[in-house]
């Protein structure tokens, strides 16, 4: 079952104008329910085009966003339900804080919703358990906080909606490895507790190859390639031709393999290239003893 | 999208105005505007919008550009020129009379020429300086021409600086105000609907991070400004030196002929058809 299907989306900035811009030609893809997809591309792929297509704050000039079962397009009165159902989160959604409090930002979407005081504290806590904000973090200014607590207020403020499927562009860009780790744990912990589908966008094969299940590779407003890690990963040069590339670990492992060390082509992070060394290792020393 | 206004909008070239010095097209676009304001008749008027078409084809910017950017005003410009038909009185027999409808031959002149001035005026001006003049050369020249005013203690070059930047920042402003209107769109804010409180309450979510930001790069660009060494006026030197080239005398040759024959069109008002006489 598919959370999420988008048919042949075309889509051009700027028509008939000097500054044209053809973003999305015809892209077709499927994100299955429960899962973690990474949407990946070079700058200017159409990435950040294709994810607002998601939750129908750009209309696309043809094609269909199918959420559920449903194209979301059939009722445009109804396009809000769209945004409760399918969380977008923004690059930088730091930016977008703008309340007194952190609880009261993150009580913005289910306020929205139309939801009662109740089930709105309920979300919000639940929210703030998945991001790792402690209870008196939420009655600070959002503007007290440091850069990645804020990133998590903002991703905190979307999974309050408790969207089936939640899309986050780039979540990880610009904060520092610890940043990075609670962001992604919190995004993988939200995925696992509520069973729902998430999309992480991101050019980094390091983070997607860790984090999620498929890949889509978007290549000038077209899917280059589509599949679990190790079906896109086997083809490194194409996606070094199209400037993604592979995991670092990943291309080290296919330089040790060409120098002769037997280690296993599926290594796409560390923890894994560190498992199958040790492995390789403790083999060769028990071949010794022996 | 709010991207998509063209707000002054500068398009990059290489024709005869593009190149020609900023100080030069500030004062070419006033005496443009003047001697618009001048014409009088049907054939000083008809010269006027010559000479426009003639820039435009001078400036290589396509006309449905500029025509595009008529078209904010074009409501003004119908609303104006509908009352001046309707509700000007003639001294002559009515052209056509309905009930309490009476078109009289000078209401359709005055909304033709309210039309033609308005349009020429902002056709024109725009390709002289706003299409062709990158605003860091606009607000140059506007500091070179203004610059005897420093005498009299006007601080010129902060003004010209402040400037600068506030031209700098609205296109970096206008893709803000988007993003973070769409970051609360996807949160379900609704811009559209409700009443008037309604929708400027609905606007805070996208003011207070707005200005936030604004105080933000503010901040920034203050400190890059001061790691630069910048320190106002004094001592500074300049990259580009203005300097006036043959195609400004050129330039200010065709203007001068423009006025003189606007001129000469007001005065010998006989030897040429008027709309109003035909009419």
């Amino acid at each position: 079952m598919n959370a999420l299907e988008l048919r042949n989306i075309e889509y051009t900035y700027s028509k008939n104008t000097p500054f044209e811009n053809t973003a999305l030609k015809g892209v077709t893809v499927a994100f299955e329910q429960g899962r973690v997809n990474g949407l990946i591309g070079h700058t200017g792929s159409g990435k950040s085009t294709l994810v607002q297509m998601m939750n129908g704050l750009l209309k696309p000039d043809a094609g269909e966003v199918i959420l559920a079962g449903k194209n979301i397009w059939d009722e445009p009165k109804k396009i809000r339900d769209a945004r409760f159902r399918c969380g977008l989160v923004f690059q930088y959604p730091e930016y977008q804080l703008f309340e007194e409090t952190c609880e009261k930002d993150i009580a913005f979407g289910p306020k929205n919703m139309g939801l009662d005081a109740d089930e709105i504290n309920r979300r919000v806590f639940s929210a703030a358990d998945f991001v790792g904000l402690d209870r008196d973090i939420l009655q600070k200014s959002p503007f007290e906080l440091s850069g990645g607590q804020k990133r998590r207020v903002a991703l905190a403020g979307v999974m309050a909606m408790e969207p089936e499927v939640l899309v986050l562009d780039e979540p990880a860009a610009g904060l520092d490895p610890i940043g990075r780790t609670e962001i992604f744990g919190g995004i993988r912990r939200y995925q696992r507790t509520k069973g729902n589908t998430v999309i992480i966008v991101s050019h980094s094969m390091e983070d997607v190859a860790e984090y999620c299940d498929t890949l889509t590779v978007l290549k000038n407003g077209e899917v280059l390639r589509s599949g679990s890690c190790a079906e896109v990963f086997a083809y490194e040069k194409e996606l070094t031709e199209s400037g993604l590339g592979v995991p670092q670990i990943t291309r080290f492992m296919r330089l040790l393999r060409e120098r002769g060390v037997k280690v296993a082509e599926d290594i796409y992070t560390v923890d894994a290239a560190f498992d199958e060394l040790r492995r390789i290792l403790d083999g060769k020393r028990g071949g010794a003893d022996a | 999208m709010l991207k998509d206004i063209t707000l002054g909008q500068f398009f990059p070239g290489n024709s005869v105005l593009h190149r020609a010095d900023p100080r030069m097209k500030i004062i070419l676009a006033i005496i443009y505007i003047v001697f618009v304001f001048l014409a009088k008749n049907s054939a000083a008027y008809l010269l006027a919008v010559g000479f426009t078409v003639l820039l435009v084809l001078l400036s290589r910017i396509k006309l449905s550009v500029v025509l595009k950017g008529l078209k904010p005003l074009l409501f003004i410009m119908v609303f104006t020129a509908f009352f001046n038909i309707f509700w000007t009185k003639g001294e002559t027999v009515p052209l056509f009379s309905y009930g309490i409808i009476t078109i009289y031959r000078e209401g359709l002149w005055f909304a033709a020429v309210m039309i033609i001035r308005v349009a020429c005026i902002l056709a024109g001006s725009s390709v002289i300086l706003t299409y062709t003049t990158s605003p860091i050369s606009l607000t140059d020249g506007i500091e070179r021409l203004l610059k005897p005013l420093k005498v009299i203690h006007v601080p010129v070059h902060e003004f010209a600086m402040m400037m600068t930047i506030a031209l700098r920042f609205i296109p970096t402003l206008i893709e803000e105000t988007d993003k973070i209107m769409n970051a609360q769109k996807a949160r379900g804010a609704d811009f559209n609907s409700g009443g008037l409180v309604k929708r400027a309450k609905a606007l805070l979510p996208v003011l207070i991070p707005l200005f936030a930001s604004s105080f933000r790069r503010a901040g920034e660009l203050a400190t890059a400004m001061e790691c630069r060494c910048y320190r106002g006026d004094n001592g500074r030197t300049r990259m580009t030196k203005l300097r006036y080239s043959g195609i400004d005398i050129v330039l200010l040759i065709l203007f001068a002929a423009f006025g003189t024959g606007i001129i000469l069109m007001n005065i010998h008002l006989g030897f040429f058809l008027n709309f109003g006489m035909v009419l």
